[in-house]
């Protein structure tokens, strides 16, 4: 039988910032009021696409006996992209948006 | 095939009137059937014991609902092995790059000539006098100097920092650091927030302590 990911239609909302990876090397962090909308498999949530300003951190350094070489290297990532795993984990960081939110979420954005 | 070729050697043997061995033959024949039922028995015993280990290693492995397929990807793991691939890519490159424009000596390091040249529009011999003098200003502060000497035995917390230097206050710690930070002398980790000393750092520190040998062979004398 064949998988096949489904995009729900629901969109969901994140209530405040929070860590989606962290790691001694690297950080990934997710804005205040970031939107998701959940993949599903086989009736199950198993990732995310975000729209929203996400934070990656990478400590780009190489400590070497003669010393450290490279930098830290900061990106924000303002493009939808996509998340799979690790699903339950990061769903408590989000709640469910009306449709009437929504409407005036895209007519704020499109004043802008 | 095995038992009736051994079928045919017992007969081939007892025609030629060996007895002994035939009979032998037949008790270890004997002994190996039983042996087998034995093996049998082992055997069963054996898969039943296999499979159950398969289920306590599923249900170990699929903790998640989601892996229990093993269908999914782990991000922190993807972004973890994504992070340390370019990171080993990061080290061989810079260690390529070491090698060939840096010769690390007895006396410290210093820029192979034969690389120098071959970088278009720098002068040999002509030094960025700005840059120096902000390199060198940093330097000349004993505190900053004692936190470099920290680092050099590598990379520290602030706390640690503060630990070590306790003369020091923390918030006048803090804008060494980011003198220290501005000039390349030391780099910040943004993730842990660990600071290090750089190779420029340690080649600076070198020279304070060259410095600081040739002003004490100056006072003996």
């Amino acid at each position: 039988m064949q998988d096949n990911y489904e995009l729900c239609s629901i969109v969901l909302k994140a209530a405040e910032a929070f860590t989606l990876h962290h790691s001694d090397k690297a950080s990934f962090e997710i804005g205040n009021g970031a939107l998701a909308v959940p993949i599903k498999l086989r009736d199950e949530e198993v990732g995310y696409v975000f729209l929203g300003q996400g934070r990656l951190l990478v400590d780009a350094i190489v400590e070497t006996e003669e010393g450290a070489f490279g930098k830290p290297v900061q990106r924000v990532l303002d493009e939808p992209f996509l998340m799979l795993g690790d699903a339950e984990r990061v769903s408590q960081h989000f709640s469910r948006v009306s449709s009437d939110e929504l409407k005036r979420t895209a007519t704020n954005e499109s004043n802008l | 095939m095995k038992f009736a070729a051994r079928a045919k050697l017992y007969i081939f043997r007892f025609q030629f009137d060996i007895c002994q061995i035939w009979t032998d033959g037949l008790e270890i024949k004997y002994g190996e059937n039983e042996m087998s039922d034995e093996l049998k028995e082992e055997m069963r015993k054996l898969k039943e014991e296999m499979a159950g280990l398969k289920d306590q290693l599923k249900d170990m492995a699929g903790e998640g609902r989601g892996r229990r397929r093993g269908m999914y990807i782990d991000f922190g793991n993807s972004v973890q092995g994504y992070v340390d691939d370019v990171m080993q890519g990061v080290a061989e490159g810079v260690h390529g790059e070491l090698e060939k424009s840096i010769f690390i000596g007895p006396g410290g390091c210093r820029m192979w000539r034969g690389h120098r040249h071959e970088r278009e529009g720098e002068e040999e011999g002509k030094i960025d006098f700005g840059q120096t003098a902000k390199a060198m200003s940093a330097l000349g502060q004993e505190h900053r100097l004692k936190v470099l000497d920290a680092l050099m035995s590598g990379g520290k917390y602030i706390n640690e920092l503060q630990e070590e230097l306790k003369d020091i206050t923390t918030s006048t710690l803090s804008s060494h650091l980011d003198v220290l930070e501005e000039v390349g002398l030391v780099v910040q980790e943004k993730v842990r927030g660990r600071y290090l000393i750089t190779m420029p750092g340690r080649t600076a520190y070198q020279m304070a302590r060259q410095v600081s040998r040739f002003l004490e062979a100056g006072e003996e004398e």
